[in-house]
Parts: C-alpha cells; sequence; structure tokens
C-alpha cells in the first residue's frame, strides 16, 4: 500500500461539503470579508466540475495558502494567537482542499477536520455550538467511513457514523468526570480584546442603556440559599461613577483608599450568581455585598472588582445585608464635585432646600420630582442643549432610569448633599424550573447614592418615585403590556403563558449546561469526587474508580462485539446435522460450503465404506426432516446421530 | 544478519501459532493480530493536541470533544477486530502450473457471523493482494490469489494474510492461514523447440514401464467421474481424503519415445523444457508418446492423464550422479 489510491471526483466534492460545514462555525466569527472570500473559496471547489477538480495544478494551493495568509495576516495584524491562529488554521485547510487527490491527502483532510472541529469551542460553547460540532463529527466519521469502503450507501455510512459516535460516549463521558483538570493554563493566554457586553464601567450617560434595554441576553443567574428578597430589594450592584463632566458620568479616580467598614442592619441574604463573561474586571453583587469571594475585593466605592476581566463564565457564592450603615466620612470633594456654571436652575432649585437637614434635602428633592409630572418612557426626546439637566428637569420631563438617577445626583450635588451614580441591574425574573433567578440585559439600572452623616451611604432611586411598577413588578410587566413595541425584547413583549414557559424551561436546560458541562472545573470536579470519596487524584480509590469504569465499558463491548451472533443455524434438524457433521471431523471429513447433504454423503460413504449405511440412513432422515417438515424423521435422526460412531 | 535473527524466532512462533491444517480454519481471538496503522498514529496525535489545547483553555467542551474521539478510537478499534473474528477460511486444492506462470489459488472466506464484513485482502509472499469488497452475513465468497511460481519442483503454499483496515483505516488488524496446500509446478515448456528425434524405440527393457513395481504412485491417479468403481484402489485412498484410482499402462502402438538420452547435452532445465514441449506438442497431435528418464519410464500411451503423469515425473525430476 505505498501507493495511495487517488480519489474520485465525488470524493473529493464530498471533502469540500465536509470542510464547508466544519469551517462554518469558525467563518461565523471571523471578519465578514475574510469569512466571505474563504467561504467562497470552498463553496468553488464544491461546484467544480468534477474533471476540472483533479486537474488543478499543485502550484495554485500553494498559491493559495500564501495569499490568504497574508489576508489573515492584514486583518489580524498577526499570524499568531487565538483568533488570528484559528484563521491561519482555516485558511491552510482550504488551501490544502484545492490540492487533495489520493486517499492519503483525505487521511489529512479528515485529521484537520475533526481538530477544527475541536477548536471551533474557542469561539464559544453555547448549546447550539456543541449541536453543530456534533453534526460535524458524525459528517467527518461518515466521510471517513465512506472513504475506505465504497460499497456503503450514504444511508448505511450515516446510520454507521451515527452509531460509532453514540457508542463513542461512555468512555467520553467517564474520562470528562474524571480526567484531572488543570486548576491554572500550563501557558499563558494571549490577552484578547473580545467584544464587551453589558454594562459599562467605563462611562455612563443618558442614552447609553438604551441599547440594553433592548437586549434580552442573560447577564447573570443568581440562586439564593433560603428566602429570596423581594423584587424591590433586588438592587444588584454593578460599576459606580462618582465625576460629572456636565454630560456623562465617569468612574471615580483610582483610590487605594479600604472601603468603609460595613454594619449590617439586617439579616444576611446567602446566593450564589453564575456571570456570564462581560470581560469587563467588575462582578455583581446584591446591594450590598458583606462577603464575597477571595479573588475579588470591594473598593472603596464598594464596587467589587476582581484583577482580570471575567472572560469566562464565572460562578461564586457571596453574601450581602438588605440594610446597612457605613462608617468613615464621605471624600465629600469627590462626592460634591459638579462642573462649574453649568445647569443653574437646578443649581438655584437644589439651593432653596440648603437650610434644611440632609436626609430632609433628599426626601424635598424626591419629593419635587413625584409632583412635577415626570413620565417614565423609553423614547425620550433627544437632549441637545448645553444645560442637559435643566433641560430635563425643566422642559422634557420624559426619560429613565439613566436621566432619573443623572439628574438626581446632580440635583443632591447642588444641595451639598454628597452623591454618586451606582449602576447594576434592577430586579430578575425567577424560574421556577431551576428555582434561579434570570438577571437579563434589559434589567439594566441605574440609581443614585447618597451619604448622610448618620448613616454613611444609602441608596436613593429616583426612577422609583416617579414609576414604581418599574421596580414593583419588574421592567416586564410594567412595560410590556403598555408598549407591544417591536423595540422590545420577545421574551417581555409576549404575553403567551405557554411560551414563557417554554423559555423558562429552556433556560433552566441552559442553566443546568452551564454549571454542569462549561463550569466543571477542577473545583467542581474535585466537590463530585469527594462525593464519591476521592480525596486525590493519586489515590487508589481514584485509580479503582477510573480503571473499573474502563474496565467496564471496554468489557462490555468486548462483550456486544466479539461474542454476538454467532453461527447458529436456525432450526433443530440443522443443529443435529452440525452435530453430526462435527463427529465426521474425527474421519478428517468436512463439508464444504458449496456441498448439499446429499454430495457430502456420497464423498463421505467413499471415505469411509464401513459408515455407509448410517451415513445413508441420516442423511435421508435429515432431508425429511428439513424438507419434508417429517416430526417423526427427525425424533430418528436424533437417535441415528446419537448412536453414530 | 539482526533482521534473520530476530525474524527467524519470529516466524517460528507465527507458524506455531497457525498450525498447518486441512479443512477449513476459523479465525480465534489467539490468532488475531491488531496495530494502529500510520493514519492511526496520527490520529493519536492529534487528539492529543486537542486535549492539551482544550485542557489549557479550560474547553470543557473541548475537552469532551477529545475524549469523543478517543471513544471513536475505541470503537472502531473493536469493529476492526471484530470484522476478522470468526471467519473460516480454506484453500483449496490448487492445481499444477508451468514454471514461470501464476498459480490460481483458490480460497474460500466463510462468515459465521450475523454481521457484514467488509474490505477483506488476503495476499501472501510474492503474490499480488486479493480483494473481497463485502461478504455479507452467513455468506460464503472465493478470492483468488495469483501466486507466480517461476521454478519447477514442488512449490508449498506460503503462508497466508488476511488484513483488513475497516472501518476508518486507524486500525490494521490481519491474520495468518498456514495451509498444508502444494503444488506442483511443471517446467518451462521450450520456446520453439527443435523436432523430437523420430523412430527410436525404448532404449532400456520391455514396453511396460519397468519402474512400475518400484514406484506405487506411478500407477495411481486422482479419481474422476466416469472411472469404473472396481478401479478405485481402496486401500490408498482410505489415508487420504482422494480417491485414488489403479492406472493400467497399454501397450505401445504407433508411437513416439522422448528419451533423456535425447537432451542430455542441454543443460538440466532447458533439458526438461524441451523434454516438457515435445509433450505438450505431441499431446496437441493427439499422438502416443512415451518417455524414459533416468529414474522412471512411461510406456507409450496419449490422454490427458498420461500427459499429466509425465509432466509430473519432469516436475519431480532430480539428476542421479
Amino acid at each position: 500500500m505505498s501507493m495511495s489510491r487517488q480519489l474520485s471526483p465525488q470524493e473529493q466534492q464530498q471533502l469540500g461539503v465536509l470542510m464547508l460545514l466544519v469551517c462554518l462555525p469558525h467563518l461565523m466569527m471571523q471578519t465578514p470579508w475574510l469569512s466571505g472570500l474563504l467561504g467562497l473559496l470552498l463553496l468553488t471547489y464544491c461546484g467544480l466540475r468534477p474533471q476540472w477538480r483533479t486537474q488543478i495544478p499543485r502550484h495554485f494551493s500553494l498559491l493559495l495558502a500564501t495569499l490568504s495568509l497574508l489576508l489573515v495576516n492584514q486583518v489580524h495584524q498577526t499570524l499568531i494567537g487565538r483568533e488570528a491562529g484559528v484563521a491561519v488554521l482555516i485558511a491552510l485547510c482550504i488551501s490544502k482542499l484545492y490540492e487533495t487527490r489520493s486517499v492519503r491527502d483525505a487521511h489529512a483532510m479528515l485529521l484537520l477536520a475533526f481538530f477544527a472541529t475541536g477548536i471551533s469551542f474557542l469561539h464559544g460553547q453555547a448549546p447550539w455550538q456543541a449541536a453543530l460540532a456534533g453534526l460535524a463529527l458524525v459528517a467527518t466519521v461518515c466521510i471517513a467511513l465512506r472513504l475506505e469502503n465504497k460499497v456503503l450507501t450514504l444511508g448505511i455510512s450515516i446510520k454507521t457514523a451515527i452509531k460509532i459516535c453514540l457508542q463513542a460516549i461512555p468512555l467520553a463521558i467517564l474520562l470528562f468526570i474524571l480526567f484531572p483538570r488543570l486548576p491554572a493554563p500550563l501557558w499563558s493566554l494571549p490577552n484578547e480584546t473580545a467584544a464587551r457586553t453589558g454594562l459599562s464601567g467605563d462611562k455612563m450617560s443618558p442614552g447609553s442603556l438604551n441599547q440594553l434595554i433592548q437586549d434580552d441576553r442573560i447577564a447573570f443567574r443568581a440562586q439564593f440559599n433560603g428566602m429570596a428578597p423581594r423584587q424591590t430589594q433586588l438592587y444588584w450592584r454593578g460599576p459606580v461613577f462618582d465625576q460629572f463632566d456636565g454630560q456623562s458620568w465617569l468612574p471615580a479616580t483610582a483610590h487605594s483608599s479600604n472601603p468603609p467598614p460595613i454594619i449590617a442592619r439586617g439579616p444576611q441574604v446567602n446566593y450564589s450568581i453564575t456571570l456570564e463573561p462581560h470581560q469587563q474586571n467588575w462582578l455583581l453583587a446584591l446591594d450590598l455585598p458583606t462577603q464575597f469571594p477571595q479573588s475579588a475585593m470591594l473598593n472603596s466605592q464598594l464596587q467589587l472588582i476582581q484583577r482580570s476581566p471575567i472572560s469566562q463564565r464565572l460562578r461564586y457564592t457571596a453574601s450581602s445585608t438588605l440594610h446597612w450603615q457605613t462608617l468613615g466620612n464621605a471624600d465629600t470633594a469627590a462626592a460634591l464635585q459638579l462642573p462649574p456654571s453649568l445647569n443653574p436652575k437646578t443649581v438655584s432649585l437644589a439651593q432653596s432646600w440648603q437650610q434644611q437637614a440632609p436626609a430632609q434635602r433628599v426626601q424635598s428633592g424626591l419629593q419635587w420630582l413625584k409632583t412635577q409630572h415626570f413620565s417614565y418612557t423609553l423614547t425620550p426626546p433627544l437632549l441637545e442643549k448645553k444645560d442637559r439637566i435643566d433641560e430635563f428637569l425643566f422642559e422634557s420631563k420624559q426619560g429613565y432610569c439613566e436621566h432619573y438617577a443623572s439628574a438626581f445626583a446632580v440635583l443632591m450635588r447642588a444641595a451639598n448633599v454628597p452623591a454618586r451614580i451606582v449602576t447594576g441591574y434592577q430586579g430578575g425574573q425567577f424560574n421556577p424550573n431551576g428555582n434561579y433567578y434570570m438577571i437579563r440585559q434589559a434589567d439594566a439600572h441605574a440609581w443614585v447614592e447618597v451619604w448622610l452623616p448618620e448613616q454613611g451611604w444609602q441608596r436613593v432611586d429616583p426612577t422609583f418615585v416617579v414609576s414604581p411598577t418599574r421596580i414593583e413588578n419588574g421592567f416586564e410587566n410594567s412595560f410590556a403590556s403598555r408598549l407591544q413595541n417591536d423595540a422590545l425584547p420577545s421574551l417581555l413583549s409576549r404575553n403567551a403563558t405557554f411560551i414563557k414557559a417554554m423559555r423558562l424551561q429552556l433556560d433552566a436546560w441552559v442553566n443546568h449546561w452551564n454549571q454542569w458541562v462549561i463550569a466543571y472545573d477542577s473545583q467542581r470536579q474535585l466537590n463530585l469526587l469527594q462525593r464519591l470519596g476521592i480525596n486525590d487524584f493519586l489515590s487508589w480509590r481514584f485509580l479503582l474508580y477510573l480503571c473499573g469504569g474502563l474496565l467496564l465499558i471496554l468489557g462490555g463491548f468486548l462483550v456486544y462485539f466479539l461474542h454476538r451472533n454467532p453461527a447458529q443455524p436456525t432450526d433443530m434438524a440443522s443443529q443435529l446435522f452440525a452435530r453430526y457433521c462435527k463427529k465426521l471431523h474425527r474421519y478428517q471429513l468436512y463439508q464444504a460450503p458449496h456441498e448439499t447433504a446429499s454430495q457430502f454423503a456420497v464423498r463421505c460413504q467413499i471415505a469411509q465404506p464401513e459408515l455407509a449405511a448410517s451415513m445413508i440412513e441420516i442423511t435421508n432422515l435429515y432431508l425429511a426432516a428439513r424438507y419434508a417438515q417429517d416430526s417423526s424423521a427427525l425424533a430418528q435422526l436424533k437417535i441415528a446421530i446419537k448412536r453414530f460412531a | 544478519m539482526i533482521k534473520s535473527t530476530i525474524n527467524k524466532p519470529w516466524q517460528r512462533w507465527i507458524n506455531r501459532r497457525h498450525p498447518a491444517r486441512s479443512g477449513p480454519q476459523a479465525i480465534r481471538h489467539q490468532q488475531l493480530y491488531i496495530l494502529p496503522t500510520r493514519y492511526g498514529f496520527a490520529y493519536s496525535i492529534m487528539v492529543l493536541t486537542l486535549l492539551v489545547g482544550a485542557l489549557n483553555y479550560q474547553l470543557n467542551l473541548g475537552l469532551l470533544f477529545a475524549f469523543l474521539l478517543i471513544g471513536i478510537g475505541q470503537t472502531v478499534m473493536f469493529k476492526s477486530y471484530a470484522n476478522l473474528l470468526g471467519l473460516r477460511l480454506e484453500a483449496l486444492p490448487i492445481s499444477a502450473v508451468f514454471a514461470g506462470e501464476h498459480a490460481a489459488v483458490l480460497i474460500h472466506i466463510e462468515n459465521t457471523k450475523n454481521i457484514s464484513r467488509s474490505q477483506l485482502q488476503v495476499s501472501c509472499r510474492h503474490s499480488p493482494i486479493a480483494w473481497l469488497a463485502n461478504l455479507l452475513p452467513w455468506e460464503t465468497q472465493d478470492v483468488t490469489l495469483r501466486l507466480p511460481c517461476p521454478q519447477r519442483g514442488a512449490v508449498s503454499l506460503p503462508r497466508l494474510r488476511l488484513e483488513s483496515t475497516q472501518p476508518m483505516a486507524l486500525f490494521c488488524c490481519w491474520s495468518y492461514l498456514n495451509s498444508p496446500q502444494s503444488l506442483w509446478v511443471y517446467p518451462a515448456p521450450e520456446q520453439n523447440p527443435p523436432p523430437p528425434p523420430i523412430g527410436r524405440g525404448p532404449s532400456i527393457g520391455p514396453t511396460l514401464s519397468s519402474s512400475n513395481g518400484q514406484d506405487e504412485f506411478n500407477g495411481l491417479r486422482l479419481f474422476q467421474r466416469g472411472d469404473a468403481k472396481h478401479a478405485i484402489a481402496w486401500k490408498h485412498s482410505a489415508h487420504g481424503e482422494q480417491l485414488l484410482v489403479k492406472q493400467f499402462q497399454s501397450p505401445a502402438g504407433q508411437s513416439i519415445y522422448f528419451h533423456w538420452a535425447d537432451v542430455q547435452g542441454l543443460a538440466l532445465e532447458h533439458a526438461l523444457s524441451r523434454l516438457c514441449a515435445w509433450i505438450l506438442a505431441a499431446h496437441a497431435r493427439e499422438q502416443a508418446y512415451g518417455l524414459e528418464l533416468p529414474n522412471a519410464h512411461f510406456a507409450p500411451a496419449s490422454g490427458a492423464i498420461h500427459q499429466q503423469r509425465c509432466l509430473m515425473a519432469l516436475a519431480q525430476f532430480t539428476p542421479t550422479r
């Protein structure tokens, strides 16, 4: 087999289609024009005339490889790293496809197809991506089978491929559960700037949350140990902003100081959060966190941050208190900062409350909002004037949480009450199927924190004053019925209960998938193994489970594959005759496969004339029992064979 | 040197595991070998790379995928093994050929299980591979190996190798079959031989074969349909599977004799080739002919049996010193 077989044009086409399927998840993630170009190359190959496909000059694929590498370099400015590396691999796969001639080349293509499917999870590990990879796996196995056995029809090869993949599952699951995970990467991951999602930690200006309101992707899921707080208390604290430049709010300049001490004034709430990767370094916690994972820290703004951006789904447990008091002084200079000579009407309104106590000033502000006929809308008029806050408070009077938070914070600062903006999420949808809350990007919210002399930093939500239903019933209920607006997320805009139930069920599955498949890391593995009594990967018990499981699976397959359906003649007469034939082996007489019983008998009689009589008898009885369905002959046959020497 | 020192015990070991037996031989576990192919090794390296990558990037689905590929490898290994296990092989008797020709070795392959076997290849040393694309459950098929026979004499069937890389060419599974079958190779007939000298009678003895009494085998031939029952040599036949028939020789009529002396000046093989060519020519003319060799003597006769006996004598011939 030194020379491998040349591929037929059909086989080349099948390989082309396979590569199209395998490259699909990668092409979807690349720059559109690069993936368009590569996809076009693949389609061209599949659509080429059969005789042309065999006549592509060798140099062409080399040229193709060089060109596509240049393109990739143009797009990614490098050929290494995660994204660029994947693009290089795909480009080379496609170039190689153009010079696939022999079975050997096809073998290389198949290995590349397996590999490309395996690394498609670099782009994400959602269930649909897993399904696509499963499809690609079956297709690759199917083409591999057809390549080796041209007799197979498409239907049979697909069926066999599915069967092979299913038979691979037991071993895969055993290894998946028991194979030791690395607690930390072997080599450091190159820094990738993946797209950030969700709340921004950089800047908050009216309109920045507007994009999020229409985004019904899950931001995180939260599960409470014990009683969950009421909906109006579910303020999930995220980035804090305390610098206002007249238009937008910016985060505090770096403070090295420790957070002010927190004194809990209510029961502690324990919960765990599964945070979707958002590529930023803050975590979310229920306002106000008292216990949190060790990898995170609370900064002076009482914001939970982590050193590195969250690039993978993260699960952590935390505790919070719903009522609190913070000690120490506010950084009043920072918390009272306002851009000079802006919003004169606002400032003069606030200064009219100067005589009151700070807590009273906050109440006056809220009262003012309540009585001035503000309305909560997702489509407020654009604010274009220099004095944005004045324009909002005294002219348009329409807006949503960001407008209210921003305006209220300015109002408080002008009234000499330290204030800042806190963004995060409010509320969440309870999923009874999994007993957890789903918090979507659409639940993004902004509120104000003010510093009062006795209590420290306290939450004030001006949106609640303007539109209490927004907070009490959650965003979905307060808006979905009123605004049959297509811009709203589909989950929020539809009231059909069965669709809602279905979606809840679906999300429960996704949650299980995330927790047990995607987030099955070294920690969870250790927890699971400890439940099985395994404390260490080097312990004899671990080896016992591993080897025992392997033996069980391999043994099962051994029995299944090798000992099923042994030669077993179906009817009694044939069984008896088989016994007779076995007895004849003693005389070096073997029935040839092409020989009928009578022909065999003639040969036997000549070889063993002294047994001829009984041989004739047995053969005649066998023929009668087998073909004439003579039951008495069967009984006689049994006796005759027993007596046969 | 080193190769032969390793090879010899290896061959002996293989032969011990595959004793030459007549009749169909079932392939059992002990007689089946399996190793990854080069493609299989490449596959395992690919899976390992994927595994390390997925471990490093902490991609659980990537890990699961790599484990699935390992599982597929394991399934394919079992399938590959099951593809050959339990097959029954038998090499059928091989008819004699002339030197330089290819002997057709017919091999019965019997599937005794309820699974289809595919892409079986049978080969032996010096012979091109014989393929069998598909063997349905309970089916029996024949493959023919073309065994080159360059030299005169007895050739025992070399060890046969049954091999398959199904279903995905990741593993090569094979077994051997040693068969007691052997075949005779007649000398190659000389191209354009000079005409045989005419008119010489037997140089020694009477017209009946003088060596008849010494060489019993000369008087027996294989049973053929239409032979008289009384001609069967029961006693001899009882030793083997084949029926033998007593051969009676008729006195020579209008006949020619081919003498060893006629070709004595030639080299041994050349001489035998010329005798062979003469015999074939005479047979084609349906002329009775006799053959006289230093150690064997055939009275003039004609017919296929006679020709076969004469050619056999040439095939077996060893010069006496």
